[in-house]
């Protein structure tokens, strides 16, 4: 990687007191995305992927108790007072979510929204951010713009309301886009269009992207690097092609024969046998080791996110003497 | 929209027969004969007789309700029995008394209500969301007529900064309006603020958990303009909703109130009508009523429609 990182996560840990005793949602996370990259975070729903793309825009929970860094050019996040993290949301770093019909507002229509960020962070007027919005709603790809403007979400698609969700997002041009499981409401046609448009504008206005997903093959088509997340640890870090092609951690191989590919049929794809621990009882040693093929006594100790090899950091003892299929072992 | 008006204008028909034949009915389900009620068990037989001609009441029942329609479809609400004077003359005079003092009271309802459901919504489970929880539960507990009551002793006799009794309207000028409406009208407003307190501060939290207010944060939006603008707009249909029904309730508070208070207003007026069984009077208080709540639901119906987008 050339140049300082847009952004630095330093041992991110998040947790919450449940009456069940302390959830560890996130543990000793740390990851650097450059500008103008785009990384994928993928792993199990409840593996903490959200939760960190929540706390780079500084939107924990309340109930959150958070340590560690998350350094937007060298600014810690997690410091800044709620009054400074509103200048950054939304024009340094925004979001967007799963489900776009939910996460619009029912009742404004689609070009207010789009407008109302532009105006908090621009101060422009009414027109200029109508202009603005317009444009962009042409941009992402939405025919008619200027009609689509005055319409409320429920009257757009699935597709072209994450595509409005898209505009909103990137209307102050912000440098980092982070996409919590944009395309996983959405029909599978109209994923992949999604995807290459998030790739896309990612390319044209060098806008870093946080890809987070349950899907490798998400990933797999848009990302640069990945992360692979297992019970709130990063348990592989690696470029996109060393995870797909040669996979150091057995969790993140797993990922890969979990995925549907032409040629075989649903039943024989594997799932990974046992369930995601829960964050209240983690395993002392390795968390994925309970459900893990090749686990062995020395797994139980605590493992470290270890460099495997230049840029590879797996967090697997046994990632040596491995030799675990990839994606195209698995297609081959 | 006229489509609209249309079909819920028609959809008021039924409701609008069952009520006018319960109006009716008020007169013929008591125990006794309507013109030996009216005139009291002494009156003679000549008096009875010509009362009886006087209420329709030597027809068939079906005759009666019929011409009793008929008549009132045209405007027509007979005379009082007891008063030489139209009904609709004195509905006509106690009617803005009423309506003053109704929406004076949900005006209050609303200006308090809102802002400290808002308040209570913005601060969920905590001190002040428990005090104003609490406090509206008092509120919507305490009875009119005793309310009406101490402030009648405290405010208007003891401290005397307001009159005890009587009203003015707004045509007799706006202070003194104002010095003989702020009284009732804040006593029939109290269970009002209660009511819409509880609800804006339901609908509020519902509205705050929406994962668009997330989106909202996201952009960067103030969290001010989020729970005014975002959050309010969202809870709109629920206060709308609530409004609606206070100004029926209300309504139904007036009739003590005016009472407690002397307000010759409608209330005061079916109150004086049923003990003196003055039937024209009353059937055509109760049929105004009927009307107002009617027309109430009516324009909820259609605010619904115009505030929330995904109605149609």
């Amino acid at each position: 990687m050339i140049g300082e990182p847009l952004l630095e996560v330093r041992d991110l840990s998040i947790t919450f007191r449940t009456p069940a005793g302390v959830a560890q949602a996130v543990t000793g996370s740390s990851f650097t995305i450059a500008p103008g990259e785009r990384v994928g975070m993928v792993g199990e729903s409840g593996s903490g992927k959200s939760l960190t793309g929540l706390s780079l825009l500084g939107l924990l929970p309340p109930a959150a108790e958070v340590s560690g860094e998350v350094l937007l050019d060298g600014r810690n996040l997690l410091a800044t007072p709620e009054r400074e993290l509103r200048a950054v949301r939304g024009r340094e770093v925004s979001m967007i979510f799963q489900e776009p019909m939910t996460a619009l507002d029912p009742v404004f229509t689609v070009g207010q929204q789009i407008s109302a960020t532009f105006r908090a962070h621009r101060g422009v007027g009414r027109a200029e951010a109508k202009r603005r919005a317009i444009d962009l709603l042409g941009e992402v790809g939405i025919p008619e713009p200027a009609r689509r403007f005055r319409e409320y979400p429920h009257q757009l698609s699935g597709g072209m309301r994450q595509r409005a969700m898209i505009a909103m997002a990137l209307v102050c041009e912000p440098r980092l886009l982070v996409a919590d499981e944009p395309t996983t409401a959405l029909d599978v046609t109209i994923q992949a269009q999604v995807l290459e448009l998030i790739a896309q504008l990612s390319r044209d206005r060098g806008t870093a992207v946080l890809l987070i997903t349950h899907d490798l093959g998400v990933v797999a088509e848009t990302c640069d690097r990945v992360l692979t997340m297992y019970a709130g640890q990063i348990v592989e870090r690696c470029s996109t092609d060393d995870a797909l092609e040669f996979p150091r951690h057995p969790y993140t191989s797993g990922l890969l024969a979990a995925i549907p590919r032409p040629g075989v049929a649903a039943e024989d794809l594997r799932s990974i046998p046992g369930r995601v621990p829960s964050p209240v009882d983690l395993p002392p040693g390795c968390r994925f080791g309970p459900r893990c093929d090749h686990h062995q006594p020395r797994c139980d100790e605590a493992q470290e996110l270890t460099e495997a090899a230049p840029g590879r950091w797996v967090r697997c003892c046994r990632h040596a003497e491995l030799d675990l299929p990839g994606a195209v072992e698995m297609i081959g | 929209m006229l489509r609209l008006l249309g079909t819920r204008l028609a959809a008021v028909i039924p409701t609008l027969l069952f009520a006018t034949f319960t109006i009716f009915g008020l007169q013929h389900i008591g125990p006794a004969d309507p013109a030996t009620l009216v005139l009291g068990e002494n009156a003679t037989e000549e008096r009875i007789a010509e009362v009886r001609e006087q209420l329709g009441l030597n027809d068939p029942l079906v005759v009666q309700y019929g011409k009793w329609v008929g008549r009132v479809a045209t405007g027509d609400l007979g005379g009082s029995i007891i008063r030489t004077e139209q009904v609709s003359t004195i509905i006509g005079r106690a009617l803005p008394t009423t309506a003053q003092l109704v929406l004076s009271g949900v005006t209050i309802s609303v200006l308090i209500g809102i802002p400290l459901g808002i308040l209570a919504a913005t601060r969920a489970n905590r001190a002040t969301d428990v005090a104003v929880t609490s406090g509206s539960a008092i509120g919507v507990s305490i009875p009119n007529f005793w309310l009406a009551l101490v402030l009648i002793t405290a405010v208007a006799i003891n401290w005397g900064l307001v009159p005890a009794r009587g009203f003015a309207t707004l045509s007799d000028g706006v202070g003194e309006a104002f010095r003989h409406t702020i009284l009732p009208a804040f006593v029939v407003s109290m269970s009002g603020i209660a009511i819409v307190t509880r609800q804006v501060r339901g609908a509020m939290i519902e509205a705050l958990n929406a994962p668009s207010v997330r989106t909202h944060r996201a952009k960067g939006l103030p969290w001010r303009t989020i729970v005014w603008k975002h959050a309010l707009r969202n809870s709109a249909v629920t206060i709308v909703t609530v409004v609606g029904l206070l100004v029926n309730t209300t309504l139904g508070a007036t009739v003590v109130v005016e009472s407690v208070f002397a307000i010759p207003g409608m209330g005061s007026r079916v109150i004086g009508a049923a003990s003196a069984r003055d039937f024209p009077v009353i059937q055509g208080v109760v049929l105004t009523y009927v009307l107002i709540v009617l027309a109430i639901n009516l324009i909820i119906d259609i605010a619904y429609r115009i505030i929330d987008p995904r109605i149609s």
